[in-house]
């Protein structure tokens, strides 16, 4: 959980709402160990998947496998465990769509995974970090990025980015909504060196 | 998920459907002034029907934490560091003059998740402090004042808690600077203004600009007064009274700046407790008669010793200090 330093809402609400400690565990577990393996994982399945399913969506049920595995146990190595998680499912996929050839899959080794090398300073990380998040915003529409500028940056509500931006409440949910989830695209696809998007 | 408008016509994708319900959850979370134990609780059911809900809810949750990281962008509407840009010492004597003249005290509020910093600034008895905000805005605290700002919420408001201080501040037409005092509030217009709040009476001269002043009886009734320049608003709790005063009278309103009292036909009642006001020693004047006696010229502020002079000489009244306490009487 990021800025434990501020009395944010979400530690309050764990207070408040005790997740178990397991899916808390795993819940940090998938935020801190998982989450930043998105870049190398979306590569991997770019690389080596040819059905039709897309590839975001792929995505999103390596982690639900890996999501539920962990639950059962946290692994003690995270990025092969994700990975075995992803071929698995790219086999499993393989059989139901009966068209790509099988030893496409199987280069695990040649994927560039990310070593635990010793990482910069917590201030360094904090400046590369926001300055993700701006440029990643810049390839938000315009509202989406005004709206989360608007409530993150200057404290605005719903209600007050819509007055400002002459647009309903409605919209003004939409906007967020999906700049939030592209957002979410961007800076957990872009490798963590600060390249490009995919 | 490269196309990152909704569009309702367009069917979602299996995974964008969970992502769109996960984000609305997100959103209506974090932004929720109110957010209650059935609201979590109703995620809570969400979030245990599959746990492709809780990928795409954790996934979106610590995107939106990231995205908390762009506070740090905000531009306080005071400089940071909020440095005064200088401060007079008062030479009056007394525990005042040891003290550094503007106090700076800096809180936190938090308000839903719109985290606001308070800051107070105030002056002691003859000090007098000049501000220069980050929006090029200009501000001047006189003596035995105390200044609050809240920043962020896209608001550039500040609180005159008590004292006097002068605004000149620059108009941004979409984030007007408001300034209450007691319960009414003076919204500029572009504008350079006075402000002076002394035992429950609120005095507001417009020396440049427009602005609007609202007198809050109730929060129901507000009674809203356009202000030029010379207008001079005098409110209490529950009146208002507006009259015009010439440039020059506007001037002597000022002197302060410059560590002067300016009086002009003044009564020594007034010009006492002006004095006053700047100084740790209070005149007292007792007999009507005396009080009724008009003065003018200029003073030193933290001088009180050329007042009792005038008093003395001018006027031959005697003079007898007991304690921080002068008399003047016949």
């Amino acid at each position: 959980m990021p800025d434990i330093s501020e009395p944010d809402r979400e530690t309050a609400d764990t207070r408040r709402h005790p997740m178990t400690s397991r899916e808390e565990e795993v819940r940090a577990w998938f935020i801190r160990e998982v989450l930043p393996l998105e870049a190398a994982l979306t590569r991997f399945l770019q690389n080596n998947w040819r059905g039709q399913a897309n590839v975001a969506d792929m995505l999103h049920d390596v982690y639900v496998r890996v999501i539920d595995a962990a639950r059962r146990e946290l692994p003690e190595a995270t990025a092969p465990f994700v990975f075995i998680a992803a071929r698995n499912l790219l086999i499993d996929r393989v059989r139901q769509e009966k068209i790509v050839p099988f030893e496409a899959v199987d280069n695990l080794e040649a994927l560039n995974v990310a070593a635990d090398a010793p990482g910069p300073d917590e201030q360094t990380i904090a400046r590369e970090e926001l300055r993700r998040v701006q440029a990643a915003l810049d390839k938000l529409h315009p509202r989406s990025r005004d709206a989360l500028l608007m409530h993150h940056v200057e404290g605005f509500s719903r209600r007050q980015i819509a007055a400002r931006l002459g647009i309903t409440e409605n919209t003004v949910g939409w906007y967020l909504n999906a700049g939030i989830r592209l957002l979410a695209d961007i800076l957990h696809r872009a490798p963590p060196t600060g390249g490009r998007r995919r | 998920m490269s196309d990152h408008l909704i569009d309702e016509d367009r069917t979602l994708g299996r995974v964008e459907a969970v992502e769109v319900q996960a984000a609305n959850w997100i959103l209506a979370k974090q932004m929720s002034d109110a957010w209650s134990d059935t609201d979590q609780s109703a995620l809570n059911a969400w979030l245990s029907e599959s746990t492709s809900h809780v990928a795409a809810y954790w996934r979106l949750e610590d995107t939106w934490a990231r995205t908390r990281r762009l506070k740090a962008l905000h531009q306080p509407f005071v400089e940071p560091s909020s440095r005064p840009i200088w401060q007079k010492r008062s030479k009056s004597i007394g525990a005042a003059a040891v003290f550094a003249i503007g106090v700076v005290v800096t809180g936190s509020l938090w308000n839903g998740y719109t985290h606001r910093d308070v800051k107070t600034y105030s002056t002691p008895i003859g000090g007098h402090l000049g501000l220069s905000l980050t929006d090029g805005s200009k501000i001047e605290l006189n003596t035995d004042t105390k200044l609050s700002f809240l920043t962020s919420a896209g608001q550039r408001s500040a609180n005159l808690l008590k004292g006097e201080a002068l605004f000149d501040i620059k108009h941004n037409a979409s984030v007007p600077f408001v300034l209450f005092v007691g319960k009414h509030q003076v919204t500029d217009l572009g504008t350079k203004f006075l402000v002076r709040s002394e035992n429950g009476k609120v005095k507001v001269s417009l020396l440049e600009g427009k602005a609007r002043f609202d007198l809050r009886q109730s929060d129901a009734d507000a009674q809203s007064t356009d202000l030029t320049p010379g207008d001079v608003v005098v409110a209490t709790a529950d009146s208002m009274s507006v009259s015009r005063k010439s440039d020059k009278q506007l001037m002597n309103q000022l002197g302060w700046r410059r560590g002067l009292l300016i009086f002009e036909n003044t009564t020594l009642a007034d010009a006492a407790s002006e004095l006053n006001r700047y100084n740790i020693e209070k005149i007292i004047i007792r007999d009507p008669a005396v009080a009724k006696l008009t003065i003018g010229g200029k003073f030193f502020e933290n001088d009180v010793s050329a007042l009792l002079n005038t008093a003395q000489q001018v006027f031959g009244l005697s003079v007898s200090r007991r304690g921080n306490e002068i008399l003047i009487s016949r």
